[in-house]
């Protein structure tokens, strides 16, 4: 059985210039997020998204949420890279 | 095992503060700077041990060789008011490493305000529990990712260090 592990990040969080990726999330469970900023990252690598959140590899579907303003800009692949099996909901 | 009121740990040949338990930790408001290893290496994931760790009060790890702050529990992790820069150059290592992984399936729990910046690489969380983080500013980190967040699987090994 698949655990579940809900990650949940709260408030204003800032993910700059870093050499890969800005924020990466991988889980089974539930992804819910507040304001993000992630931008200029992966330019060290040559690779690295802004902001990367992937639940979909467990068995059950699992809900992403976007709370607040996303600022992803100029990272070195996709500012936002999403893989859910679940509902992505944006509400700012 | 308890270390309460202010602490520092600097400049030392090995880490600042290495602790050890089979029971549960509580440590806070520590300093920890200019460490050969790492600054504060705090474990209870020993055989038969279920018990968390609790880092309290403000808390900054500064020029550590290793990770500046490294957590390894079977219990619940809770960290609050965390700064942590310029750790992780003579191993590519962490400014903050968190894992609970192999453990109970306990949460993590980063509160307060948080910068984890300028370090090789920024936050690492392993766990199968909940993981709860709160307002982090994690930039210029400059061998690996701002953040690692990796709670995904039951396929954790166990293999339970010793003390």
């Amino acid at each position: 059985m698949d655990v579940q592990s809900a990650v949940t990040l709260t408030g204003t969080s800032i993910f700059n210039d870093n050499y890969v990726n800005g924020l990466l999330i991988s889980t089974y469970g539930a992804v819910t997020l507040g304001s993000v900023s992630a931008s200029n990252n992966g330019l060290g690598a040559g690779n690295g998204n802004g902001l990367d959140v992937a639940n979909a590899a467990g068995t059950l579907a699992r809900p992403v949420t976007l709370n607040g303003n996303y600022f992803l800009n100029g990272n070195e692949d996709q500012g936002l890279y999403l893989y859910s099996k679940g509902a992505v909901r944006s509400t700012t | 095992m308890t270390l309460s009121g202010a602490n520092t740990f600097s400049e030392n040949a090995g880490s600042g503060l290495e602790l050890n338990s089979f029971g549960p930790v509580s440590v806070s408001n520590l300093t920890a700077g200019g460490n050969v290893q790492h600054g504060a290496l705090l474990r209870n994931d020993f055989l038969g041990a279920t018990s968390g760790v609790t880092v309290s009060g403000m808390n900054q790890f500064t020029g550590n060789g290793f990770h500046g702050l490294d957590v390894i529990s079977f219990g619940a992790i809770s960290a609050s008011n965390v700064t942590a820069s310029g750790n992780g150059f003579s191993g590519g290592s962490d400014g903050v490493r968190l894992e609970n992984h192999l453990g109970t399936g306990a949460a993590v729990k980063l509160t307060g305000t948080n910068n984890i910046s300028g370090n090789a690489s920024g936050l690492v969380v392993y766990s199968v529990g909940t993981v709860t983080l709160a307002s982090i500013t994690a930039s210029g980190n400059t061998q690996g990712s701002g953040a690692y967040i990796d709670a995904p699987t039951a396929a954790w090994t166990f293999n339970p260090p010793s003390p």
